[in-house]
């Protein structure tokens, strides 16, 4: 919370002082951009805020970013795991990333990014990082887990018809070093993998066949270490009805074998109650079904989820100053497991969450 | 002496002839009856044969403490299964239901009591290497099985195995499976008996005459040499007629002494002398060898030897003899014999003995293969002095030679390397002759499952020495109650055996003539007290140096678990 206050602060301050600080520090037209999410559910808190300075030299554009995320759990083992007690856990996750763009010529614009990540990067991993810590901390074996991840992002956009038409190809391989699972049997305690690699490459359309349609289309290929690969696809529009109301829409996919399957869409409504200031409503819906199972003695894959979400926001456009809030809510609902052996009940468990989010920019 | 412990190894070994069949390591399914089993009870360290559990439905769960669906299943087991039955007297037969928990993970004491106790498992056997568990289902846990042990059951046969799973994650309602496999098992149909018209003329009853036989002594009294104020007795084994019994001092007859036991007590110089006894009938009349008593001061003589026969599986599947020792150290020799069994033309043996000696739950000393440790001189010295049969060398019989405090001890013997087999445990007194300051026996037990015909249990002894041993011995069932112990015996008869003659006997020990001084008895070695009128069955002899065995048995062929005890009596 810290640095994004300190650095909206700073904002307003250049904002105040200079709009044209930006090219007379950098060299360049700058842009402050924050942003704040709080997830709230009865027994899990999570925050993340990330701030970003974007500099624009013309050719060339380069972000950076810094995140700091809070994880919150109230760690529940079920009634009959003798080992496992109940307690509060929050950790923090930092993380930095660097974005660079830069326009070869009008329609090739080339694209890079190298970013890291020191910390739990959701609250599934830190609770079972708490269920295997109580289970085997202090057993031969056992090792803290000290989860960090880098990654680097290669790409291309290509504007094969002015204005209307662009297409994008990209690849990312990003290195996690997660909280590994353990498998215990008579000889002894053994860690699952340690580190995953991910590679993705993506090839996205960008079309604008009328002035009031924005449609995009975007077919994502990953595969991570020991799994087989995973196939999405997503499309999206954005279209405008009137001079007021802009509708968005978007639906995607994405598989792997044998079993995961996953689809969603959403809608979003927006109305632009002044030249500067919309109200938007949206939802979404999301299915899939339940993660590959990867266990070793006993799964703790997720089930089938199916989740529901909804928000209302308020999104301003100055000249200068740009910001979004929104108060929402998600509703999860996982499918029914084995409850008589299913350790992992109490994570998989349905919640409503309230989602709080803020984004804002600065242009100086 | 040698000759006689020589004999004694061979009548044992003639028992685990007559007894052993072979093991069968095919896997049980439903419908099959399951054969018994001897495993460890963590609680006590004692052996416990799944025939302990007749009457019973025996539910049976093993599990790993690590196991997460041993974990899942334990609290619901308990709740659905071990409560759920005892609120309501059994099923719905009224058959009571056993819940037993089997431990697979050797080691790891404080995790695996921590998961007996945060779950309540009660009685919990040890099933290391999976010796049983392997069985029912091969690889993997939890495992359940249901056995019926009921006798007379109308819908299963006793001890079939009713019902087996692997794991607990497989289905969404095992405790609706395991009920239902519970509650299948019906009483027995009551038939009424037919009605049978009596004939309308009763012929009448001729009794025909009795032709008495004349009176056989198949064992007459032996020399005895006992200490001052020690009881002395002489035995009269009568296999012909009934007799009356007249026994004679110095060719002057005891008056009052017409039993078949001959009993003085607090010998002194004054009972000193030459004892006969006639036997006389109708018939015919027997008079006996004559047999000296003499009082010495300085003789001593000791519980030197016992051999259990034991069905020995991988871990502890076993009978498990244990041992006081009193007054001093002891050397002790300590064999399990399985390849050697051979050379006595027994079949199915053992064939890779491992011993192991506890201490309490500790284990002191163990041997695999007996030649292969540094003092495979000394065990075969000490084997060869006292009279043990030979180990040949190289083969894989095991045996310990162990100097030991006073204290406790118990012996277990199993199968190396998933081997199962029979095996014949035995245990010498090793101390070299005129070796001073050294402690004695005092108290030898073996716990065990007492079956009909050959499978009785037969510990044997052996008294080392010149003077005459006063033991006390027990064969204890129903007091066992009172230990916990289910599937108990409810009559125990104890016979005492010289070589093959029985040479004394009793049923219910508060029945005995002698009743007060086993009550003085019991009181003086320490054993726990039995209860008035109870049917436990107790003798208090005395015995000149030689082998014995002491044969327990139910009364009416009944069966059931029992604790064959020996103290020495001071």
């Amino acid at each position: 919370m810290r640095p994004v206050v300190a650095l909206a602060m700073l904002c307003v301050v250049i904002n105040a002082q200079s709009a044209e600080l930006g090219r007379r520090v950098f060299g360049a037209a700058a842009v402050a951009e924050f942003g704040y999410e709080v997830l709230h559910a009865s027994d899990i808190a999570l925050t993340q805020a990330a701030d970003t300075l974007r500099l624009d030299w013309g050719k060339t554009d380069a972000a950076l970013s810094l995140g700091l995320g809070t994880l919150a759990i109230d760690y529940a083992p079920v009634s009959f795991d003798f080992l496992g007690s109940a307690l509060g856990r929050r950790e923090t996750a930092v993380s930095a990333q660097l974005a660079v763009r830069h326009r070869a010529d009008p329609q090739l614009e080339l694209r890079g990014s190298i970013g890291a990540r020191d910390g739990f990067d959701s609250y599934r991993a830190l609770w079972l990082d708490e269920f295997f810590r109580q289970r085997f901390e202090g057993r031969p074996g056992y090792q803290r887990a000290e989860p960090w991840g880098m990654a680097f992002s290669g790409g291309a956009r290509w504007e094969y018809q002015p204005a209307s038409g662009f297409a994008q190809l990209g690849y990312a391989r990003s290195q996690d070093d997660v909280a590994p699972g353990y498998e215990i049997d008579f000889a002894g305690l053994r860690r699952g993998a340690e580190t995953l690699v991910t590679d993705t490459v993506t090839l996205g359309f960008e079309n604008v066949p009328t002035p009031r349609l924005r449609t995009r289309a975007e077919f994502r290929l990953s595969t991570t270490s020991g799994r087989e690969p995973r196939y999405g696809s997503e499309i999206s529009a954005r279209f405008s009805v009137g001079e007021r109301w802009i509708i968005r829409a978007d639906a995607g996919a994405s598989d792997e074998r044998p079993t995961f399957r996953a689809h969603y869409g959403g809608v979003e409504l927006e109305f632009a109650a002044t030249e500067s200031l919309a109200v938007f409503l949206g939802g979404q819906l999301y299915r899939d079904t339940g993660e590959v199972e990867n266990a070793l003695l006993f799964t703790s894959a997720a089930p089938g989820l199916r989740s529901g979400q909804a928000a209302l926001g308020l999104r301003h456009d100055g000249e200068r100053l740009a910001w979004r809030v929104s108060v929402g809510t998600v509703a999860g609902d996982f499918a029914a497991t084995n409850r008589n052996t299913d350790f992992f009940q109490n994570l998989y468990r349905d919640r409503h969450w309230l989602a709080l989010r803020a984004a804002g920019s600065w242009k100086f | 002496m040698k000759r006689s412990r020589a004999f004694f190894a061979l009548v044992t070994v003639s028992v685990l002839v007559l007894s052993s069949s072979p093991i069968r390591a095919a896997i049980y399914r439903a419908g099959e009856t399951v054969e018994n089993f001897t495993l460890t009870d963590r609680a006590t360290g004692l052996p416990v044969n799944l025939t302990d559990f007749a009457g019973k439905i025996v539910f049976l769960e093993w599990f790993a403490w690590w196991c997460p669906f041993c974990q899942a299943a334990a609290p619901q087991v308990r709740s659905g299964i071990s409560d759920y039955y005892a609120a309501r007297g059994g099923n719905p037969a009224g058959f009571p239901v056993l819940h037993v928990a089997l431990n697979l993970q050797p080691g790891q004491e404080a995790d695996t009591q921590r998961f007996i106790t945060a779950y309540g498992l009660g009685l919990t056997l040890n099933d290391f290497n999976r010796a049983v568990a392997d069985r029912f289902q091969p690889g993997g846990q939890p495992i359940f099985a249901i056995i019926n042990g009921v006798e007379g059951s109308a819908s299963h046969r006793q001890w079939e195995l009713i019902f087996t799973q692997l794991g607990y994650a497989s289905t969404q309602a095992p405790i609706t499976d395991f009920r239902r496999a519970i509650d299948g098992i019906r009483a027995a149909t009551v038939v009424a008996p037919p009605v049978v018209t009596p004939p309308l003329v009763v012929p009448p009853v001729v009794t025909p005459p009795v032709a008495v036989a004349a009176p056989l002594l198949a064992a007459g009294p032996r020399d005895l040499t006992v200490r001052p104020g020690q009881l002395a007795q002489f035995f009269a084994v009568n296999t012909g007629g009934t007799a009356a019994h007249e026994w004679h001092r110095n060719g002057t007859l005891v008056p009052g002494a017409t039993g078949d036991v001959l009993t003085l007590a607090n010998v002194g110089p004054a009972e000193a002398g030459r004892y006969t006894v006639t036997l006389t009938n109708a018939t015919g009349s027997v008079t006996s060898a004559v047999a000296t008593l003499a009082v010495d001061a300085t003789a001593e003589s000791s519980l030197a030897n016992v051999a259990t026969r034991a069905s020995a599986g991988t871990g502890a599947e076993s009978l498990i003899p244990g041992f006081v020792i009193s007054g001093g150290p002891k050397t002790v020799l300590v064999r399990a014999a399985g390849p050697a069994l051979a050379a006595f033309g027994l079949s199915g043996v053992l064939a890779d003995p491992q011993l192991k000696l506890f201490s309490g739950e500790t284990v002191i000393a163990a041997n695999d293969d007996w030649s292969s440790v540094s003092n495979a001189a000394e065990v075969a010295a000490a084997s060869a002095r006292l009279g043990a049969f030979a180990f040949a060398p190289g083969t894989r019989d095991a045996a310990l030679l162990a100097t030991l405090a006073p204290g406790s001890y118990t012996v277990h013997a199993s199968g190396a390397g998933s081997t199962t087999g029979v095996a014949l445990v035995e245990l010498y007194d090793a101390d070299l002759p005129g070796a001073s300051g050294r402690g004695s026996f005092v108290n030898l037990a073996t716990r065990g499952f007492v079956g009909t015909g050959a499978n009785v249990m037969i510990p044997g002894y052996v008294i080392s020495g010149t003077a005459a041993k006063t033991l006390l011995i027990r064969a204890v069932g129903p007091a066992l109650a009172s230990f916990g112990v289910t599937g108990i015996l409810a009559d125990p008869v104890l016979t005492l055996f010289s070589g093959s003659q029985p040479i004394l006997g009793n049923d219910n020990w508060s029945d005995a003539p002698n009743v007060a001084q086993l009550r003085s008895a019991t009181t003086r070695v320490g054993a726990f007290p039995l209860a008035e009128g109870s049917k436990d069955a107790v003798l208090l002899v005395t015995l000149p140096p030689g082998s014995y065995t002491v044969q327990a048995a139910g009364a009416g062929d009944t069966t059931g678990v029992a604790l064959v005890e020996i103290y020495e009596v001071p």
